[in-house]
């Protein structure tokens, strides 16, 4: 005994009663007045028939795709218990649908690709860049880190930090550095973009030797001479943007470039590291300063602090012993690099 | 007056085209913890698929809450699917955001060098291509529910094109900011134009006729009494635009009216916050003090407190906080969504009546994208 349910024929919007029944392989609908004939086909392949929009538990909307704007509206819980289990649910993927995945796939490729290769780039477009871009964001930067971690003014620390910055970068041909010594107990130093250093007063009360802060001046330096911190705003950008495309919103859209992503957005390559090694080793060996001290400093570090209280300069720059002992190795200076007068004041810069 | 004459209309057969009575739009509730076993599960997925599942969340949650709302009796369908969305997205992905995101990167490092003074105009652009963004993504959701929404097997579509859509939006941006806003009601207006005039719902063509014009004195009201009223004035001038797009408004010999004051519309909006916001505020003004205390005892005396030791101190008062926010997103968001749909149904009127064998079929919107950052920009 066939059962009533209402058929739109999507072409207009009159609804037509019509008895439905299960014939073999078909939907066979039935029209109650045929005075007004939907304009839809009346017999529905099962294989092509299959349920809308799940929304709602009262009734079963089914359509075809011999008529895809068609709808046969059930609300007859004994009809629908018995349509139900024939219709062929994979009938709904339309070829709209799979272009719309190909899309999808297509779109995505092309998102990491381009993400993929201007992260690979940015180190080219780092080194492409003059020399001192960047550094009027980087002294906003020193701005904002300066209202929580005041510049240390000791006049003749400063003085000798920067001569020995100086002789540093003159020895790469470089334009010197500004070294900012902020005051700070963390145990760490930085490069900014633009050829900024930053060094904390907790790294040159640790270090306890000149030749230490020296090594790590090199160390920064030569992060300075590859345009390194240049190339992490860019990749952190870039990161940014992939970020928002899987999460649908930038995390840090004005927040890449901050003095805490310096500090915490992971480090540099172990590439990156060597290379400013390399940089530091013949600066060091070129201004005949003893390496040693440096990394003996590193050593101590990384045995004392393995449960990294803050952020030290270990988690900004992950040394290993290799690299320690490379240093070790290839230094071939014997000085100090600074005064006993200038590395008092180096140690009493911070008042 | 015509309402009742479509009341007093005589009700035919279902098949019949007659017209009947005036349709109206109500919600019939899709039930409580359906809708919350659902949110549950989407947001446990969305967490899983570190997100990218939202685009089938809200397609899930649409097709729930289309299929209990009905028009003059019949419920909608909503047809829209993930994937389309997926799309749309990655499209705005590709072609706006990552061009942006270099640009503005671009400009950061390269001329605030050469011009530092220029750091104001820079920051003006990125406010006026945020709002950009949310325009843009509300006209592109409008389209895209729009033409993935049934009703009697009839589909609607928005007439305008996106760039079209996203010309306007920029120049009316950029007007309303350099006027102090003062352009604000025009900008408005334009845009609500574009979307909904040749509109269509079915082959029954939407006209809207509202001008700057209708909202300019509200809008200049709003913002008079925006400092004495806590900003709640905005609530009069967005009664005033849903009230002036209805009346201005027709879709074939349908026209319809919006009777919301702003003040219901200001319960609508602050009572969602509440509900969404509120048992988490309320929980953390209990806990206060205990928090505090925990800090107190927690100090090591003169010296400054280090980053893990206020981690420690804090996460164990803020628990209960963060699972009440998490359970009022739970529990409460079906709750806002509903009472958006009833708020929309309770106060839409429409007038008229509306011959069915008139109504045909729209020709199909083509695009397989989905709404852009709409997902982002316009929830639901």
């Amino acid at each position: 005994m066939p059962s009533e349910a209402t058929l739109y024929d999507g072409v207009d919007a009159r609804a037509h009663t019509v008895a439905v029944r299960v014939d073999r392989d078909r939907l066979v609908l039935e029209l109650h007045d045929p005075d007004a004939p939907p304009r839809c086909p009346l017999a529905w392949p099962l294989a092509s028939s299959h349920p809308t929009a799940e929304g709602r538990a009262d009734r079963l909307t089914v359509t075809t795709r011999l008529a895809p704007d068609a709808r046969l509206v059930i609300e007859d819980a004994a009809l629908r218990a018995a349509v139900a289990p024939v219709l062929n649910r994979a009938a709904r993927r339309t070829g709209q649908g799979r272009a719309a995945a190909r899309w999808a796939v297509a779109l995505g490729a092309a998102i990491v690709v381009i993400v993929a290769a201007g992260g690979l780039m940015t180190r080219h477009a780092a080194e492409l860049l003059p020399a001192g871009w960047g550094g009027r964001l980087s002294d906003g930067l020193l701005e904002q880190l300066g209202e929580l971690h005041p510049a240390c003014t000791g006049a003749a620390g400063v003085a000798a930090l920067d001569r020995l910055a100086a002789r540093m970068s003159a020895s790469l041909d470089l334009p010197p550095p500004r070294v900012v010594t902020v005051q700070w107990g963390l145990v760490n130093a930085f490069a900014l973009p633009g050829g900024r250093v930053v060094l904390t007063s907790g790294l040159i009360a640790g270090t306890g030797r000149p030749e230490a802060v020296a090594a790590v001046l090199a160390h920064e330096i030569g992060h300075v001479a590859r345009r390194d911190p240049l190339a992490r705003l860019l990749r952190d950008k870039l990161v940014d943007v992939a970020v928002a495309a899987v999460f649908g919103v930038s995390v840090g859209w004005a927040g890449t470039g901050t003095v805490a992503a310096f500090l915490l957005d992971g480090s540099y390559t172990r590439e990156q590291e060597s290379a400013a090694d390399t940089i530091a080793i013949a600066i060091l060996n070129d201004l005949d300063i003893a390496s040693g001290p440096g990394s003996g400093f590193f050593d101590a570090l990384a045995r004392k602090e393995s449960g990294l209280d803050g952020v030290t300069l270990l988690r900004s720059h992950p040394l290993s012993g290799e690299r320690a002992a490379e240093l070790r190795r290839r230094g071939t200076g014997t000085g100090a690099g600074l005064t006993a007068a200038e590395w008092r004041a180096v140690r009493d810069i911070c008042g | 007056m015509m309402a009742a004459a479509g009341r007093a209309a005589t009700r035919s057969g279902p098949w019949s085209s007659a017209p009947t009575t005036a349709p109206r739009l109500g919600y019939q509730p899709a039930g409580y913890w359906r809708l919350v076993k659902l949110h549950a599960v989407n947001t446990l997925l969305v967490l899983v698929t570190l997100s990218i599942w939202r685009f089938w969340a809200v397609t899930r949650v649409r097709q729930i809450l289309w299929a209990h709302t009905r028009f003059d009796g019949e419920p909608l369908e909503y047809t829209g699917s993930g994937i389309e969305i997926l799309v749309g997205f990655l499209k705005v992905v590709l072609l706006i955001l990552l061009p942006i995101a270099l640009a503005v990167t671009a400009l950061q490092i390269a001329w605030l060098d050469a011009a530092p003074d220029t750091a104001e105009a820079l920051d003006l652009i990125y406010v006026l291509g945020l709002l950009w963004f949310v325009a843009l993504g509300r006209y592109l959701s409008l389209r895209y529910r729009t033409s993935r929404t049934r009703w009697r097997g009839i589909r609607g579509r928005l007439a305008g094109a996106v760039g079209g859509y996203l010309w306007l939006t920029l120049w009316t941006s950029a007007l309303t900011v350099v006027t102090g806003s003062l352009f604000k009601p025009w900008m408005d207006a334009l845009r609500i134009r574009y979307a909904l005039d040749g509109a269509r719902a079915g082959s029954l063509p939407v006209t809207c006729r509202i001008g700057g014009g209708d909202l300019v004195w509200a809008w200049l009201i709003a913002l008079l009494l925006w400092p004495f009223t806590f900003g709640l004035s905005l609530f009069w001038y967005r009664a005033r635009i849903h009230r002036v797009i209805a009346d201005r408004t027709a879709a074939g010999p349908l026209r319809f009216g919006f009777a919301a004051s702003g003040g219901q519309h200001a319960r609508l909006w602050i009572g969602n916050v509440a509900l969404l916001f509120g048992p988490a505020v309320l929980v953390a003004l209990a806990t206060l003090p205990a928090l505090f205390q925990a800090l107190e005892t927690g100090s090591p005396g003169d010296r400054p407190f280090g980053l893990a030791e206020v981690a420690a101190a804090l996460i164990l008062p803020a628990l209960p906080i963060l699972a009440a926010l998490v359970g009022a997103y739970i529990l409460l968001t079906p709750i806002v969504w509903e009472r958006r749909i009833r708020f929309l149904c309770r106060h839409l009127v429409v007038l008229g009546l509306v011959d069915l064998a008139a109504v045909r079929q729209a020709a199909d919107d083509p695009t397989t994208a989905g709404e852009g950052l709409a997902g982002d920009f316009d929830a639901l």
